[in-house]
């Protein structure tokens, strides 16, 4: 274990596949969140690990990334997915003409298709919409939206990190233009606590543009909620995605005996003030069941929304048009040592991310230290709290 | 105890539980609804206790009352989370007062009529 | 929008005792209890911690009591609740501050069922694996979220029980072990803290949010380990040991027999077995003791006999036909369905027997009147 001390703000996917990464590198880990680990964007998440077809044509980066994740996952978490595959389904012959552009964007990024016919598709899938034109069959699954992350957590934990729930970071300290530790709430005992450290990572989600603030850099992090609904019964085995440009309400991820109908896309200043707009809701019924016609009348178990930290413009208007990769920043280059930013990308490419940015990371630390969390196993879920 | 103890002892509290649904249906017909006036006199208990079949229903009724007895005071204690030692502790109570209730019951038969 | 005042437990490391805070919220058809502590949290309190993650009943993290029931309260519309709602941690758990219980007790006996996460049975039927997929597969339907053991009476006094959620896992292994070892799992609940502890109370299975049944998996356990025939050679698992200090202080112990607040009825029918279990024992000495009169010959019994007849003497003898009742009728619910049968309809078979009491109590009293009057 090298001497070097690295505060992680978040205890999101992001955060906890960073803390997993750095302690495998040898690094002192301490993470800080302000609620339960997984309680921001991470553990209300659609549940989808994503295979990347959803990106395919128009994000062909991000597309890669999931495709490249999927597998490395299957492999380290193994009994946290189901693993039953995604059909994308043609419903409409607006939707069959994309099919074209649909598989040479699979076939461009590496991701695997299989095309079924319409009858091949219903005995796989009989409540599938029976007007459907084809379906592709593609590797995506379902994942709990909260157990992966605890995997990271739990292996990091076991391996000498440090996790603080219920820790909310309120400032920055600095020596000169330099981050030398976190200070915040310990809303365990009420009391303020501070943290020294080599360099402090900003994993904060949606809410990474008010850790930066603290630091008077910027983070052009755009909070883009989305609704999702779940309902009762399990519809489908397989998770069921429209063939067409990612739209509204285009995919149900079945998870264990609910069925998730997602999403919808906005823009928010604050993560914290998230609505679940009732027109989200009608609209999530409505889509689900273009394509899975008994959604229309399932009862609901729940809804809620849940906000994206996309990296991009604020100008944007709705998040969709917005990459779903990730973006390292350096704060060096705005002249602020000591401090890293992770933003963006998807649950699916957590490790990815916290490859690329643990690699910047010991760089700046000057160690020479190779990302291991390709191969390692992660411990259960269970042996984070256990 | 070992590790059987818990099926063991469970259905021996179930059985004799059941049983005493039924041996106290009998107890009670026979000592208070038949009895004139609820209560048998004290010639009558006599009486009534001279039949060898009577006897030793009633001493059955005494032991499965017992063990039931115990068995439940035991399971009490048990909600109380008691340490190992406590546990044997309680464990040879309870065994101590079951058969305290059976001789105390059979020498109160020997002493009844005879005495 | 209605207005609602939430009575919120607080308490946090270091403070001498728990307190509560009253906190004004507005509540929307479909605002959850949820949403309204989060709303709490963001513009009046921000030092309230709780936990939660999901927020569609899938993560089990933000379990908690709500006016006494457990409830997930991501799942719990706040409007249907009354003007008045009060909010408190999970029971028999240890607290860590405000709404957060450690759940470090609960994963310690979890993870010893050695319970797959991840199912191949109840998946949708008529639906076909995809080419390339062996099995269809999914996620074990227990959330962890520990409402069961926050309701369960033995639970609450126990230390060393092995609890519901625990059991259900075992349960589980034996139904489908997926290459865990289905021995291993019915040697580990065959002890005196596994599934021979419980009484029935079924108050798990009335608050398991997912239909895990813990209840009914004890039941049949216990159907299982009595028919089955011998084990062969189990290596004998981890005992539970004595859990840690601060799991053993977090139980609600005994007390918990005298507070069943929010609970159902197997929780009253616990209590009010053990309760008259105690009394009967209670009577037996008593009864022990009056015969010894009949050792002393004719004229003390007879004596007695007169005293035995007077009023107060005969209602004495109604509530102890009532005791004797309850705790022979429920005791036979016990020891049928602790056997697996009837486990499905238990609350029926609950029922059933209650109404075999009251028409057996009424003709028992009625006939000890006659006979004693009639004398
Ligand atoms: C509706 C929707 C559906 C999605 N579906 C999928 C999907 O199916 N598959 C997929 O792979 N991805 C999906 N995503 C994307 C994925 O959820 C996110 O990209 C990912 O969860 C982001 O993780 P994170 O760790 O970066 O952020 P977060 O999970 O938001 O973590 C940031 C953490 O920082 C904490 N924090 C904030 N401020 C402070 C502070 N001051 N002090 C301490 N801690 C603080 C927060 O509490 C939070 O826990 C979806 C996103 C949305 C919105
Ligand atoms: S059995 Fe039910 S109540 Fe108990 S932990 Fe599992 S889901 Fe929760
Ligand atoms: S927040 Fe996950 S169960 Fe309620």
């Amino acid at each position: 274990m090298s001497a070097y001390h690295v505060v992680i703000i978040g205890g999101g996917a992001t955060g906890a596949a960073l803390a997993h990464d750095l302690t495998l590198r040898g690094v002192q880990v301490t993470l800080v969140e302000r609620g339960e680990v997984t309680s921001g964007t991470t553990g209300r998440h659609h549940g989808l690990l994503h295979s990347g077809a959803r990106y395919a044509v128009k994000d062909p980066e991000s597309a890669r990334e999931c495709i490249q994740e999927n597998t490395i996952l299957r492999r380290i978490a193994p009994g946290s997915f189901e693993l039953n595959d995604g059909l994308f389904v043609a419903i409409t012959d607006e939707d069959l003409a994309y099919y074209d552009d649909f598989m040479e964007g699979c076939a461009a990024t590496g991701i695997p298709t299989r095309t079924l016919s319409r009858e091949e598709a219903l005995r796989l899938e009989p409540n599938l919409n029976p007007d459907l034109k084809l379906a592709v069959q593609v590797p995506d699954g379902t994942m709990d939206a909260m157990r992966l992350p605890l995997r990271f957590l739990a292996t990091a934990k076991h391996n000498g990190a440090r996790i603080l729930p219920f820790h909310r970071v309120t400032g920055l300290r600095f020596h000169g233009r330099t981050v030398v530790g976190v200070q915040g709430r310990d809303l365990v005992r009420n009391r303020d606590f501070t943290l020294d450290a080599d360099l402090v990572v900003n994993a904060a989600g949606p809410w990474a543009e008010q850790i930066a603030r603290m630091a008077d850099v910027d983070v052009p992090v755009v909070p883009s909620p989305g609704v999702l609904v779940a309902v009762y019964g399990r519809w489908t085995n397989m998770v069921i995605n429209r063939l067409h440009r990612a739209g509204d309400g285009d995919i149900v991820v079945p998870q264990r005996t609910l069925s998730v109908i997602g999403t919808s896309s906005w823009v928010v200043d604050d993560p914290d003030h998230l609505d679940v707009p009732e027109e989200h809701i009608r609209l999530m019924y409505e889509k689900g069941a273009e394509m899975i016609p008994a959604l229309a009348h399932a009862p609901m178990r729940a809804a809620w929304a849940a906000a994206r930290p996309l990296v991009g413009s604020r100008q944007a208007q709705s998040g969709r048009e917005l990459s779903r990769t990730f973006k390292v920043f350096d704060h060096a280059e705005e002249g602020v040592e000591g401090f890293v930013t992770i933003v963006g990308g998807k649950a699916t490419t957590a490790r990815a991310m916290a490859e690329v940015t643990a690699d910047l990371v010991v760089r700046k630390l000057g160690l020479d230290a190779p990302c291991r969390t390709r191969e390692v196993v992660l411990l259960p879920h269970t042996a984070y709290y256990a | 105890m070992n590790r059987d103890a818990g099926k063991f002892w469970w259905l021996v509290q179930a059985f004799s539980g059941v049983a005493l649904v039924l041996l106290l249906g009998m107890h009670f017909i026979a000592q208070h609804y038949v009895a004139q006036g609820g209560l048998r006199t004290y010639a009558d208990v006599v009486a009534y206790l001279d039949s060898p079949w009577v006897l030793a229903l009633e001493t059955l009724f005494l032991v499965v009352v017992a063990v039931h007895a115990a068995l439940g005071l035991r399971a009490v204690a048990l909600d109380l989370g008691l340490a190992r030692g406590q546990q044997r502790l309680v464990d040879g109570a309870v065994a101590g007062f079951a058969l305290a209730v059976v001789f105390y019951g059979l020498w109160l038969f020997t002493r009844i009529g005879g005495g | 929008m209605s207005t609602v005042t939430l009575r919120v437990f607080r308490f946090k490391q270091g403070d001498a005792a728990p307190h509560y805070d009253t906190f004004t919220v507005t509540a929307g058809p479909r605002t959850t209890v949820l949403e309204a502590l989060q709303a709490v949290r963001r513009d009046q309190d921000p030092s309230l911690i709780l936990r939660h993650s999901c927020h569609h009943a899938s993560c089990g993290t933000c379990g908690m009591r709500v006016n006494g029931h457990e409830v997930l309260a991501c799942v719990t519309p706040l409007a249907d609740l009354g003007p008045v709602v009060t909010v408190e941690p999970l029971q028999n758990a240890p607290l860590v501050a405000d709404l957060v219980v450690d759940m470090h007790p609960f994963y310690a006996t979890f993870t010893q069922a050695g319970m797959p996460l991840v199912r191949t049975s109840d998946n949708l039927a008529g639906s076909h694996p995809a080419p390339g997929i062996e099995t269809l597969t999914r996620f074990e339907n227990c959330l962890e979220c520990g409402l069961c053991l926050s309701a369960c009476p033995v639970v609450a006094t126990d230390p060393l029980y092995l609890g519901p959620a625990a059991m259900a896992a075992a349960w589980r292994v034996v139904q489908e072990p997926r290459g865990a070892d289905p021995a291993q799992a019915l040697a580990w609940v065959d002890q005196e803290h596994g599934c021979w502890r419980c009484h029935l109370a079924f108050e798990c299975s009335t608050v398991c949010p997912n239909d895990v049944q813990p209840g009914q998996a004890i039941a049949a356990l216990r159907q299982r380990l009595v028919q089955g025939e011998p084990a062969p050679p189990r290596p004998r698992p981890a005992a539970a040991e004595p859990a840690p200090s601060p799991a053993r202080a977090a139980r609600r112990g005994l007390r918990a027999w005298f507070d069943p607040r929010g609970r159902d009825v197997g929780y009253w029918a616990f209590v009010l077995h053990r309760v008259t279990g105690l009394a009967l024992v209670f009577y037996l000495v008593l009864h022990l003791w009056v015969l010894r009169l009949l050792a002393r010959g004719p004229q003390a019994w007879d004596d007695f006999i007169a005293l035995a007849r007077s009023p107060l003497f005969l209602a004495l003898d109604g509530v102890l036909l009532f005791g004797i009742l309850f705790h022979g009728l429920n005791g036979l619910r016990v020891a049928l369905v602790g056997l697996g049968r009837g486990a499905a309809r238990h609350k029926a078979l609950f029922w059933a027997l209650m109404a075999v009491l009251v028409v057996a109590l009424l003709v028992g009293v009625a006939a000890l009147v006659a006979v004693v009057h009639g004398a």
